[in-house]
């Protein structure tokens, strides 16, 4: 199947500096507000407060891999570069979530666990679906030809995504030492308003990123036509 | 006890600070590359200014 190539030079679309302002901003306002206003928590006591930062990375996380998943397959369907491009944007913000709620919970798990790893169901299917996001971004870099790249870009993208229901079940479907999964339903309603807060701050975050990550690709991929065409035409 | 638990919060926010900060430099400085090269590959091109 021939793959569409929109205009390499039609307008980029240009992320405003004042959703950069307004996504980090609330980012500080929801922070601020999670921890000068939640109670310590019985068993944690402060502890408790890196919930506001390591779990909307979690669910950032899950959203951004399900956003190149959407792209994969809308791109194996239409093979429209567009598709690809945000595809991969989202796995490489999705990725950077996923390394953070990594770390995040490393941190959280030391104090509470009392170790900074341990190999359970959770811990474990979060590290493989960084490893395979991993593998994805360096797979782009290895490959020259651009449809070859989102070809296969595309199937591992699609196959990765698939983890991610793995993932969030593996507390439900084994024994793990992580909690079940924290949301507002499972929440004391003392840290529901602080969750919801700062996980549409970070949403607002990962919007921006993706964006501006699809802009500078469309803005690469013009640039890699335009040497195509000077090569095709310096013949 | 208390104060061990309070630098493990501080190192959480800071962390995620860190990495969102950094990726928003990694951003701009790829971002300032690629406009570059699409300039020099098609100059003039004002589309990507």
């Amino acid at each position: 199947m021939p793959v569409t190539r929109p205009s390499p030079y039609s307008h980029p679309p240009r992320t405003s500096v004042w959703f950069a302002f307004v996504s980090f901003g609330a980012v500080i306002a929801a922070q601020t507000h999670a921890i000068l206003t939640s109670p310590a928590e019985g068993d944690m006591g402060h502890l408790q407060k890196i919930m506001y930062v390591h779990v909307p990375a979690a669910w950032m996380t899950f959203l951004a891999f399900f956003v190149v998943l959407v792209f994969s397959a809308r791109y194996l369907w239409k093979r429209n570069e567009h598709d690809d491009l945000l595809a991969a944007s989202a796995a490489e913000v999705g990725a950077l979530f996923n390394g953070l709620t990594l770390m995040l919970g490393m941190i959280w798990g030391r104090p509470a666990w009392g170790v900074w790893w341990v190999w359970d169901a959770r811990l474990t299917s979060t590290l493989v679906l960084f490893l395979i996001f991993v593998g994805y971004l360096a797979l782009r870099e290895f490959v020259d030809d651009a449809e070859q790249r989102a070809r296969w870009s595309a199937a591992v993208g699609a196959i990765g995504a698939i983890n991610v229901p793995i993932v969030y079940m593996s507390v439900t479907w084994w024994r793990t030492l992580h909690q079940p999964p924290s949301s507002p339903a499972t929440l004391d309603p003392a840290y529901t308003l602080g969750l919801r807060l700062n996980a549409i701050a970070l949403l607002l975050v990962m919007i921006y990123f993706i964006r501006k990550r699809y802009e500078i690709a469309r803005v690469e991929r013009a640039a890699e036509h335009a040497a195509e065409a000077a090569a095709m035409g310096g013949r | 006890m208390i104060e061990s638990n309070q630098a493990f919060i501080i190192a959480a926010y800071a962390v995620t600070w860190g990495a969102m900060l950094a990726y928003l430099a990694y951003l701009a400085r790829r971002g300032g590359r690629a406009r570059a090269k699409y300039e020099r590959m098609a100059p003039g091109d004002r589309n990507t200014a």
